[in-house]
């Protein structure tokens, strides 16, 4: 068997509508190993879900390659889908007059599980997320949470050698998402073997669960390491979070020397302020700009490096 | 946001979804072939019984036939809408939190599929000279129960849009199976006198009875239906009027009814695609 | 993993919600059985009005029964893709590994044993309420054509599935556009032959044409001299079109995958 899970040599998407095209995907080149949980971070509209379509033999590349497990996307698509399965946030799939046990019957139908192994399957699943009383229930009867905590179920019981999550935690209550990664955790070190590739633009999701991760924006791969590895990008730099009233005007902290990059969260008539700087020296700057604009400091601290800083100081910009 | 503007809106969204799919001249082809096709139908019917294709009973049936798919093709489009807003487009639920009450986007939606089926039906009228049909128009008469039919198609739209709020999406065009009621009750197609006698007294109740009476006697001159032939013109105006509006009144009833009972069962945004 | 059983299994797996879904959502005998015999009812009057001779009465009831597959063609199977990707489960499904084609096949099965239910009642209302006399003169041919001309029916159905999948939004319209002008051209109520040789022999592609035609004359003898052809070449030309809507609809599945993988619009939306 290939060693590598995934393979994308050069692969670009473009969109044409109307005239216009849009680059969704720029040379992009990446290797995913076998037992890899592997990460893709980056804002919406990054190029996250197109790669993970053209991966699932759903679309199909503009130029360059892509493989699964070898495979190529575009002429062995008939090999790659027996061995992987995708789960999508927010997605509903599935009839929502079949109860929760019979969607997930009928997927497993799809990929031919004999009746009795299914309903192990399935069962156990239940057991394991923890809704095995859901399993009469119909499914358009579902809170979102349990939906996609079926859905996860619907994505894992096929026993897939590779799985795709994009964005699986999706506006899901912090228990629930928790409850997902940890499963998730458990699945790939249960099997050297399985590999899953993680779409997410929650970096702390991105940190605790991925092995590797590839940055993307603007359709194209701006850095790829493990999560370690990436902090230290920013380790000499210094991030500091900031609380100001009422929300002032920050376009000057652009102007100011040493500031790598900075993030700003409106909310509730006071801004949150990031900033990665390349040193402390800059604080005395920032905080009489502050006074300038008229904003009271309502609190300061130093934090440690974060994926979004590495984000923010690879593209000026915030994750969100 | 004042009512006018409120139905403006949703005449404009029915419009958008009706014809945006397409050119104006598929669009304009794909409103008139569904007419002639269900015309040719009837026609053929009539041809391989009579070995003619002109006719008294011929006329009878194409007029009402060419009316009928005025109320047909509204049932069919309004029949879809609830489910589209719920199971299609997911939008139901902001509709309804939205300040125009969903009964009063229905009805524009209503006006601008009725004012579209008006076009076809004229077609109809003008091919139905190639078969020698003859016409003597009463046009007071007929703007009188276009306007009244107006009134009774909504409430019909009404019905069938409050009974699915409350039952699943299943596959074929309920709005068109509705209005097959009408199609065998009101003499639309063949006389009313024919029908049994208890079938002929549930007839009167229907205003559309009346309606395809008033459209005969407007278009052609004359009602060779036995039964309905009984009625004087203004006796025929006074039962529109009145089963239209008492029927528009009921029907927006049940439609509350069924708004109140699909939010207490928790089903107003469910999804039952099989 | 054997490719036969697999797909055998996906088409279990598809038919399963359809006829699940008739017993959990029993308000399609509203809207499905009991409406439509109402204009079923009214074209038996319509003949009546013209004093035709009962054999006529029969031809409405025949034309009932084949008309509720041909509704069930349109409404549930060729559009039913096009719905499967506005409600996001069109991606797992070309995601899976069975054959699309098992997709269309379980969404078939379904949809015919709840439409034959339908076409029964049609039947039994033309029998015990019209008292319409049907002679079988010849049962097998009589079966061989039914079977037939439903396999030819909903191959169409599937071929339509993949190219309404294409066409998106327009789809819905096509079903629209599609019935009345269909019910002319097969001579759902009426002996085809009325419409001359070539519009008659135009109109033969659509398997409801041939199927009709066919049954009409085993059903009613002394329909024959309004028959268009003999009952056997019907059958014939119906195999025949059944293995082309069966290979066009397999070719087009494909075909359409690849189009949609190429321009993206396999899981778009709303379009």
């Amino acid at each position: 068997m290939h060693a590598d899970a995934i393979k994308c040599v050069n692969l670009s998407r473009d969109f044409r509508s109307k005239g216009k095209t849009v680059h969704a995907l720029k040379n992009v080149n990446l290797t995913v190993k076998k037992g890899e949980l592997f990460g893709l971070l980056g804002p919406n509209g990054a190029g996250k879900t197109t790669l993970i379509k053209i991966l699932t033999t759903l679309l199909l590349p503009t130029s360059g390659r892509a493989y699964v497990y070898g495979y190529d996307v575009e002429k062995e698509f008939r090999k790659i889908r027996p061995i992987i399965n995708m789960v999508a946030g927010g997605e509903t799939s599935g009839y929502g007059l079949l109860t929760v046990f019979e969607n997930l019957w009928m997927f497993s139908q799809f990929y031919g599980i004999p009746n009795k192994t299914a309903t192990e399957r399935i069962n156990s699943m239940l057991a394991r997320l923890r809704i095995q009383e859901l399993a009469k229930r119909k499914v358009r009867a579902l809170s979102t949470g349990e939906r996609q905590k079926v859905n996860i179920i619907r994505g894992f019981m096929t026993e897939p050698l590779i799985v795709f999550l994009d964005e699986p935690t999706l506006g899901l209550d912090v228990e629930t998402a928790r409850m997902i990664r940890k499963f998730v955790k458990e699945w790939i070190a249960e099997n050297k073997e399985r590999t899953v590739l993680l779409t997410t633009h929650y970096m702390m999701e991105a940190d605790e669960l991925c092995d590797r991760i590839a940055i993307i924006d603007r359709g194209k791969i701006i850095a790829l390491d493990s999560p370690a590895e990436l902090k230290k990008l920013v380790k000499s730099d210094v991030s500091i979070n900031l609380e100001i009233k009422p929300a002032i005007k920050l376009d000057w902290l652009s102007r100011i020397d040493g500031i790598v990059g900075h993030t700003a969260a409106h909310q509730d008539g006071k801004v949150k302020l990031r900033l990665v700087a390349k040193d402390d020296a800059v604080v005395g700057e920032v905080v009489s700009g502050i006074y300038k604009e008229n904003g009271k400091i309502v609190s300061l601290h130093k934090d440690e490096p974060t994926l979004e800083d590495v984000f923010l100081k690879l593209t000026g910009r915030g994750l969100e | 946001m004042n009512v006018k503007n409120e139905l403006k809106a949703a005449m404009w969204l029915e419009f958008q979804i009706e014809s945006n799919w397409t050119s104006p001249l598929i669009f304009a082809i794909y409103n008139i072939l569904k007419p002639v096709g269900a015309a040719l139908v009837l026609v053929a019917m009539f041809y391989v019984v009579v070995g003619a294709w002109t006719g008294n009973s011929l006329a009878f049936m194409y007029v009402g036939n060419a009316f009928y798919m005025i109320l047909a093709q509204t049932l069919f489009s309004i029949g879809w809408i609830v489910h589209d807003d719920r199971e299609h487009y997911s939008t139901l639920r902001y509709l309804y939190i939205s300040p125009t009450p969903y009964f009063r986007y229905l009805v524009g939606r209503s006006i601008t599929r009725y004012s579209l089926s008006i076009v076809p039906m004229c077609v109809l009228l003008l091919l139905g000279l190639a078969l020698k049909i003859e016409y003597r128009f009463n046009l007071l008469l007929l703007t009188f129960a276009l306007i009244l039919g107006f009134v009774f198609i909504v409430g019909t739209a009404l019905l069938i849009s409050g009974i699915n709020l409350l039952t699943a999406r299943h596959g074929g065009a309920i709005g068109e199976a509705f209005a097959g009621i009408f199609y065998l009750a009101s003499g639309v197609v063949f006389p009313v006198a024919l029908l049994p006698g208890w079938a002929q007294q549930i007839a009167l109740v229907f205003p559309t009875t009346y309606w395809f009476s008033i459209i005969r006697i407007a278009v052609l001159g004359y009602e060779s239906d036995k039964f309905m032939g009984g009625f004087s013109v203004p006796d025929l105006c006074l039962y529109l009027t009145t089963l239209s509006f008492v029927y528009f009144f009921l029907a927006y009833l049940l439609f509350r009814f069924a708004d109140t009972l699909a939010r207490k069962l928790g089903i107003l945004d469910m999804s039952t695609t099989y | 993993m054997n490719t036969v059983l697999l797909n055998l299994r996906a088409i279990r797996g598809r038919a399963y919600p359809r006829i699940v879904g008739l017993i959990r959502e029993p308000s399609w005998i509203f809207w499905e059985t009991v409406l439509p015999l109402l204009s079923i009812s009214a074209f038996i009057y319509v003949y009546r009005s013209l004093n035709a001779p009962p054999m006529y009465e029969g031809f409405v009831v025949l034309g009932g029964v084949m008309t509720t597959y041909w509704l069930n063609v349109l409404w549930s199977m060729a559009a039913q893709l096009y719905w499967e990707k506005e409600t996001a489960n069109l991606q797992l499904y070309l995601a899976a590994p069975m054959s699309k084609m098992s997709i269309l096949a379980g969404m078939a099965f379904g949809a015919i044993i709840s439409t034959t239910l339908r076409a029964t009642t049609i039947l039994l209302l033309g029998i015990f309420v019209f008292h319409v006399k049907f002679v079988i003169s010849s049962p097998l041919l009589l079966l061989l054509v039914f079977v037939v001309a439903l396999l030819a029916l909903y191959g169409m159905g599937m071929l339509f599935a993949s190219l309404y999948l294409m066409w998106g939004r327009e789809a819905w319209y096509l079903n629209n556009l599609f019935q009345e002008p269909v019910y002319f051209l097969s001579g759902q109520y009426f002996p085809v032959k009325a419409l001359g040789t070539f519009l008659a022999a135009a109109a033969s592609i659509i398997p409801l044409t041939l199927g009709l035609d066919a049954m009409r004359q085993i059903l009613f003898p002394e329909s024959i001299p309004w028959g268009f052809l003999n009952p056997w070449i019907e059958l014939g030309i119906l195999s025949v079109l059944t293995v082309i809507f069966l290979v066009a609809a397999k070719y087009a599945l494909d075909r359409i995958e690849y189009l949609g993988k190429t321009k993206g619009t396999l899981t778009m939306r709303w379009q």
